[in-house]
Order: structure tokens, then C-alpha cells, then sequence
């Protein structure tokens, strides 16, 4: 009974090692791109099936953690600019990073909404539930400097830790409007609301970098970007509401 | 005759020196990357104090609740044959394993503005849970109770009802019973199971950032303040953390002194 148990543990810990297969590219992404980057790498590994994705999708300040600490990476999608020279500043990028997408962001409204939300500067009626996401995410930043050129100071009732966390409450009826990126809000395929201000936040626009990890990038991991920076990888994109540089 | 020296089978030891280096490292890691220098300073910068008192009205409103609420429970499980006794003890254990951001959406789905109860709460009394104080501390209650039940239920048990048969012989109505006789034999563990359910509702996260969200000296407690400080300033998640995790230490070190069995 022991034995067993300590052989199953044995296996446990040999599996848990041996996960990272040194042939397959591993892509650390920001959370907003987790979809699209299924969709790419659906696309990628239909064009060359010898290609083996696999996708680490985490919060912009997580994946510079993890390229800190040294993970195993071939490729490196950051949301902003801001995340991807922390990243060069950690010394695992020995290319120039390039952008690949654009994206921007649009009032949510919940369904049906019940705020009455009609215009940008609804989202600083103190009786509305507004959500924003938090300072430090790169969709907050981007919501205060529109907000602020704009001429109006955000007031939100909660500053959510990702976007994908604030869309979902908006989803829910839980909040009554909230700036989101219009990629989020076309995959939960929620109401915007459509002004001249609001068309204004196209202004300020988050760019996504990505870049080869690594001293020695391999050809699988160059064909996947290569893949991103052509027609295909920018159809499918475009297709899911990001702005292409 | 010499006594036998004991033998300390290897095969014990180690796994055990190996399970005590899980638990005692990570306290070490955070303990040596933490600015011990300008510990205080960091401390008493005005969005963590911020933080602290919002901790503060949360955790202590949670335990206040746990005692209003979970004291009657506490006893109801004891005394009363309940029918699906094991399943409401199942529900009362929950939160304890329960993911807290699970029991955050749960929260959201029951006391939400379009949630099952929430919905009436919101049309005819215009009140709404999420993203405020009260449901930052609803959200830290939910986890704390099962803490403070267990530990005075156990207590109850273990107590018997010898005094309380005693006092109704005596005349003492049920309630007075209650109130004078097994509260006060309690009071142990009554105390402990405040110290447990504070504890824990000083360190809730995923429930009430899922339910209650994330604003300063609204809802955004320690905890979320750690995480928020994470990204942006990570000497200050430490040094948040070292405050956070002396307060456990001291509570459980206080508890093993008066309140646990020795």
C-alpha cells in the first residue's frame, strides 16, 4: 500500500516535470489575447502540423514575473508597451519587439441597460455602479488618460484586477457601465454605447507587442510569428475587433 | 534496567521535516525579501492605512455577525436533531473548502442585483450588496462562520447538557438556559472560534473581490491591497504581507496559549 503510494507520488513528480516538451513552442500571452491566440494557434498548427503550441495566458505584471524568475519561453505577447520594456529590461529579449495589434476601449453597458447610460460622461453619474479595471492593468491606465483627455475624472465603484473580470460583472447586470477593450466586449458580445465622445476613446489606443525569447529563437517558434505578422494572423485579428498597426 | 532510548523511525521523520520545510519556507522567503528598513514607513503610507481601516471595519463587523449568527447556529447543531443533519453540517463546513472566489460568484448569483434575493433587496428596498463595505463584509462573514460554528459547536458537545438539564429542573426557561448556563461554560471557545473567524476574515480575498470588488476605503482590504501592490509596488505587498502574517501568527500563538488544547 505504501509502496504504491509512493510510486504513484514518483510519477506524479516525474509528469509534473516533464511537461515542457523541448519540441513545442511555448507562448506567454496577456490575458486580453487568450481567444484570438486560440484561434492563431488553431490556424498555425492546421498550416504546419508539426507545430505544437503551448498557450501560458496571464495578467501583463504576471508573465514578466515569470520571465524574471526564468521560465521556459519562445514567445512573448505583451498588452502594452509599458509590460514589453520590462521585459527587454529583464535581458530575455534579444530582438526588437514588434506590434502586432492594436486595441482600444468603449463604454459596456449591461443588458438591457438599466443605467440609462447614453454618453461618456454618464460614466461619472455617482448614482450609476461604473467599473473601471484597477490603475496598474493596462486597460485602467489606458481608461484614465481617454477619461482625462476627455476632461472628465473616473469615479468608478470598483477597480477590477483585469478586464476580462470587469466585463464578466457587466455581463452580469452587476454593474451598470465600464470601459473595456472593444475586443472583450465583442467576445461577450455586450451593447456599447456609440457618440461622438465615446468615438473619441479610438484616440487612445493600447499597443500589443510580442517578441522572441531566448538567445537561439527556434524555427518553429519564428513560423508562429511569422504566421502573427501576415495576412492570416492579421485576418483573425481584425476579425476579433483588434486594430492593426 | 536502562530505559530504551525511543526510536524515531527515518521513515516518519523525514516526511515530516519535509512537510514542516512546506509550510515554514514560504514564511522565510517572504521574511528575508522583506524591507525590513523602511518597514514602518511603508506602513503608514496613507492608501495602505487606507486599507487597514477598511480591514479593520470588515473583519471586526464579520466576527460580530459570526457571533450573532453563529452562536444560535452553533447551538442548533449541537442540541437539536435536525432532519439532513450531515447535509446541513455540509453546508455550514463549505466555505471552508470551497474555492472563495466560488463562493464570491455564488454571492453574486444570491445577493447580486439581478441575483436570486438581491433583485427584491434592490426593487423594494433599494439596496445593493455588491461593491460596497456591507458586502465586503457579508463576503468576509461567508468564509469566516464555518470556523467560528465548528469550534463553539465542538466546545457544546463536548460540554454536555448536564448543567443545562440542572438549570431547567431549576425552572431557568430555555432561553435563560441559554444565555447563563451554556454560553458562559462556553466561553472558551467562544472566544477562539471570534479569534479563528477574524483571523480569517481579516485574510478573505477571492469572495470579496469577486462580490464585493475592488475600491479603496470602500472594499479593498488588506489582502486586496497586497495584490494590488504587487504589480505596481512590490516592497509594499511585503511589507503588507509581514503585518498580515504577524497578526495570524500572533492569533494562533495566542490561541495554543489559552484557548487549544496544550
Amino acid at each position: 500500500m505504501i509502496k504504491t503510494g509512493l510510486i504513484g507520488a514518483a510519477v506524479l513528480v516525474a509528469s509534473a516535470c516533464g511537461s515542457a516538451d523541448s519540441s513545442s513552442v511555448i507562448v506567454l500571452a496577456a490575458s486580453s489575447t487568450s481567444d484570438v491566440l486560440d484561434e492563431i494557434s488553431q490556424a498555425a498548427e492546421t498550416t504546419n502540423p508539426s507545430l505544437d503550441l503551448e498557450l501560458v495566458i496571464a495578467g501583463s505584471p504576471s508573465l514578466i514575473a515569470q520571465l524574471e524568475s526564468g521560465v521556459d519561453a519562445d514567445v512573448l505577447i505583451t498588452a502594452d508597451e509599458a509590460t514589453m520594456d520590462r521585459a527587454v529590461a529583464s535581458g530575455r529579449v534579444n530582438e526588437a519587439p514588434v506590434v502586432i495589434a492594436t486595441n482600444s476601449l468603449v463604454v459596456a453597458l449591461a443588458p438591457g441597460n438599466p443605467g440609462d447610460v447614453t454618453d461618456l460622461v454618464d460614466l461619472t453619474d455617482p448614482t450609476l455602479l461604473i467599473g473601471a479595471c484597477a490603475v496598474d492593468v493596462p486597460c485602467g491606465a489606458l481608461a484614465i488618460a481617454a477619461m482625462d483627455a476627455a476632461g472628465l475624472s473616473l469615479e468608478p465603484d470598483t477597480e477590477e484586477l483585469s478586464v476580462r473580470a470587469l466585463a464578466s460583472k457587466i455581463q452580469l447586470g452587476e454593474i451598470d457601465a465600464g470601459l473595456i477593450y472593444r475586443t472583450d466586449a465583442a467576445a461577450l458580445e455586450l451593447e456599447t454605447v456609440n457618440t461622438p465622445s465615446t468615438q473619441r476613446l479610438d484616440e487612445h489606443t493600447n499597443r500589443y507587442f510580442l517578441a522572441l525569447i531566448g538567445e537561439s529563437p527556434t524555427s518553429q517558434a519564428r513560423s508562429l510569428v511569422d504566421l502573427i505578422l501576415t495576412a492570416t494572423g492579421r485576418r483573425i485579428l481584425s476579425d476579433d475587433g483588434f486594430g492593426l498597426p | 534496567m536502562s530505559k530504551a532510548p525511543v526510536r524515531h523511525p527515518a521513515a516518519l521523520v523525514a516526511p515530516a521535516g519535509l512537510a514542516l520545510l512546506l509550510l515554514a519556507l514560504p514564511i522565510v522567503g517572504l521574511l528575508q525579501r522583506a524591507p525590513w528598513s523602511s518597514l514602518i514607513d511603508r506602513l503608514t503610507d496613507e492608501t495602505v492605512l487606507e486599507a487597514v481601516r477598511v480591514s479593520a471595519v470588515v473583519s471586526s463587523s464579520a466576527a460580530i455577525l459570526c457571533l450573532i449568527l453563529g452562536l444560535p447556529l452553533a447551538w442548533l447543531l449541537a442540541r437539536v436533531d435536525l432532519p439532513g443533519q450531515r447535509i446541513v453540517r455540509a453546508v455550514v463546513m463549505l466555505p471552508m473548502v470551497l474555492p472563495p472566489v466560488v463562493g464570491g460568484t455564488a454571492l453574486l448569483f444570491a445577493l447580486g442585483r439581478r441575483g436570486l434575493v438581491g433583485q427584491w433587496l434592490d426593487r423594494w428596498f433599494d439596496v445593493t450588496l455588491p461593491f460596497t463595505t456591507a458586502g465586503a463584509i457579508i463576503a468576509a462573514t461567508f468564509v469566516a462562520l464555518p470556523f467560528f460554528v465548528t469550534t463553539v459547536e465542538g466546545a457544546l458537545r463536548q460540554n454536555g447538557t448536564d448543567l443545562e438539564e440542572a438549570a431547567a429542573t431549576a425552572g431557568a426557561t430555555p432561553l435563560a438556559t441559554f444565555i447563563h448556563v451554556t454560553v458562559p461554560a462556553a466561553r472558551e471557545s467562544v472566544g477562539a472560534g471570534l479569534a479563528l473567524a477574524w483571523a480569517r476574515a481579516l485574510g478573505e480575498f477571492g469572495a470579496t473581490i469577486t462580490f464585493a470588488g475592488n475600491l479603496g476605503g470602500r472594499t479593498r482590504t488588506l489582502p486586496l491591497q497586497t495584490f494590488v501592490a504587487l504589480e505596481s509596488d512590490p516592497a509594499s505587498a511585503l511589507a503588507i504581507s509581514v503585518l498580515l502574517l504577524s497578526i495570524s501568527l500572533g492569533v494562533l500563538v495566542a490561541l495554543r496559549g489559552s484557548w487549544l488544547p496544550r
